[in-house]
């Protein structure tokens, strides 16, 4: 298979790279601070309330730091991906074998999604020993879920990266791509999603109650945005091992919680699929 | 069946017409030189062959696949030195060529290759401490990988010391005599002359010769130089050489004549010599130099 050859190659070569070890301290040392934060000097207000630390209220104060954090250590991990390799001309050696563009695409997010794995785990092995001694009731179920998710909205910002690495030849146009959609899901979509309604609503608030047709399209467009699909996605799982409680039926089926994960699964695939695209159809 | 067969291919970037409809058509098992100057169409033709870059117009097929559609096909039997190619800096010699076999999915010991290009030294050492020779080995080394069918080199002596020059012409030789066509592009006509069976020169984008290196000094005319020695140098002898069919030049330097002729004028212009009245006391012939040659196909008037 040549995906997995590309994907080999990729992975050894991307965990040798410096930019690596500096990702991975820098994890490391953000899980085991937020952790420290959320704990003992910013707790969540429900543990004001009760006093207690749960694993759970960690993981609600962590989700927005990780929201943030985590998409940097993936697309800083992988905008080079192929803008690099095609800007210093290592791609010709990699397309003069018999590798498709199509494996080399998903190869590279393969490669990088491991080599981002093995940063955040090993960031996260080190978050997991200060939450088991700040929460004070600790669960390692949460926490490995909570791991869980994280990683693959880890691999969202890696599809971003390499699916805009294959868009463009120059690595510093890869580099401004992918942290302005990053700073598009992080930062303005809701101030977009809001003003679309604002300039569809005829450039007004007014008149606008639930159940109208632009209420819901906002929603839907709100919660199409990967960041919030990460923090949905995170809490829903958590919740449900922490209180082993069925999630309240939403009104409809987008506003149910695990609607995340499939917003999350589309900002992998879509990507990858446009990236590729542009890339199968120009000259190197 | 041609291993690379070219279809009145065109191919523009912007403004620049790199290509202006080439056909080409390389046999199975002979060595073919191409060659031109810098800019000429040879890299955009052979990345077009490995459909790096896609023509505007026409077709290329190669070993029976059509380059663009069935590229991964053309490339599991295809060994490449592409040129201006990088290396994994951070990836030793073993794994370049471990990369290679897996992607070609070949049975190969990365070993025996790396000390076919002289690398046996360095096999667990990373690329990025290698000097430009070393890199050019390692990639070629990456080229042989599953014994290709057809090898296509890009510029391959680029980089390449006169002894790694040497050992290069010797592995192409080595290919060859194995069966292997192998298609390589210079822009210096002798590197590719001691190994070739037939080389094509491409000049602004067009073909403008394919032939053996005979063939082409024929082609050219005055192919040779004949060197006479005379006791007196005849008057009007420039003149009347001139006149004579087969003659295109004649330069005197004090008793020594230089006479650019086809083969077959020699004798003839020595003996009109001796009618004129010169004694010859000796002569030889020259080929012409082969830069010559190559400029008279890519320089001046179309």
């Amino acid at each position: 298979m040549s995906v997995r050859a590309v994907a080999e190659k990729d992975f050894r070569d991307a965990l040798r790279s410096r930019l690596l070890i500096v990702l991975t301290a820098l994890f490391a040392l953000f899980a085991a601070g937020a952790s420290y934060v959320v704990t003992n000097i910013q707790p969540p207000q429900q543990a004001q309330f009760t006093g207690e630390v749960t694993t759970v209220l960690l993981i609600v104060g962590l989700v927005s730091a990780t929201a943030v954090f985590i998409p940097i250590v993936a697309i800083a991990a992988a905008y080079r991906s192929l803008s690099g390799e095609r800007q210093s001309g290592s791609l010709k050696l990699l397309l003069s074998l018999p590798n498709s563009r199509q494996d080399v695409v998903l190869g590279k997010f393969l490669g990088r999604a491991g080599v981002v794995s093995i940063a955040l785990l090993i960031g996260f092995g080190i978050g997991l020993v200060f939450t088991a001694v700040f929460a004070d009731a600790f669960s390692a179920a949460e926490y490995l879920a909570f791991v869980a998710v994280s990683l693959l909205f880890a691999f969202v910002f890696v599809a971003i990266a390499v699916g805009v690495s294959a868009f463009t030849s120059s690595t510093s146009r890869a580099a401004y791509g992918a942290f302005g959609l990053f700073v598009v899901f992080q930062f303005l979509w809701s101030i977009l999603v809001q003003g679309a309604v604002y300039v569809l609503n005829g450039f007004s608030f007014e008149g606008l109650e639930q159940g109208d047709t632009l209420i819901e399209l906002s929603q839907v467009l709100q919660i199409l945005s990967p960041t919030t699909a990460y923090q949905q996605g995170t809490l829903w799982t958590v919740r449900r091992l922490a209180e082993n409680q069925e999630a309240q039926s939403a009104e409809a089926f987008y506003l149910e919680p695990w609607f995340g994960f499939v917003t999350m699964a589309l900002w992998i695939i879509l990507p990858l699929a446009v990236g590729y695209l542009r890339f199968e159809g120009s000259d190197l | 069946m041609a291993a690379i067969e070219l279809d009145d291919v065109r191919k523009g970037f912007g403004d620049v017409q790199a290509l202006r409809g080439v056909d080409l058509e390389v046999e199975e098992g002979e060595v073919f030189g191409f060659l031109g100057p810098n800019g000429a169409g040879k890299s955009t033709t052979i990345n077009i062959v490995l459909d790096f870059v896609r023509p505007d117009e026409g077709a290329a097929r190669v070993l029976g696949h059509d380059a663009r559609e069935e590229s991964v096909a053309v490339r599991e039997r295809t060994g490449v030195l592409p040129e201006g190619f990088d290396l994994y800096d951070r990836l030793t010699a073993r794994e370049h060529l471990q990369f290679a076999i897996d992607s070609k999915d070949a049975a190969d010991d990365p070993y025996p290759l790396l000390e076919r290009v002289g690398l046996e030294d360095a096999v667990d050492r990373k690329a990025g401490g290698f000097s430009t020779g070393m890199r050019q080995r390692l990639a070629l080394a990456m080229a042989l990988v599953g014994d290709p069918d057809l090898l296509i080199l890009d510029e391959p002596s680029s980089g390449l010391d006169p002894n790694g020059a040497r050992e290069l012409r010797e592995l192409v030789e080595e290919e060859a005599a194995d069966g292997t066509t192998v298609f390589f592009s210079s822009h210096i006509l002798g590197q590719v002359e001691a190994v070739c069976d037939r080389v094509g020169i491409i000049r602004e984008g067009e073909l403008v010769a394919v032939d053996t290196i005979e063939g082409l000094r024929e082609n050219v005319g005055g192919g040779s130089t004949l060197v006479v020695q005379v006791d007196s140098v005849p008057d009007d002898v420039d003149h009347r050489l001139k006149s004579m069919d087969g003659i295109d030049s004649v330069t005197v330097d004090g008793t020594t004549l230089r006479i650019g002729c086809a083969d077959d004028a020699k004798m003839t212009a020595i003996s009109e010599l001796e009618d004129m009245g010169a004694t010859v006391s000796d002569f030889s012939t020259e080929e012409a130099p082969l830069e010559d040659l190559f400029a008279a196909y890519t320089e001046g008037e179309k």
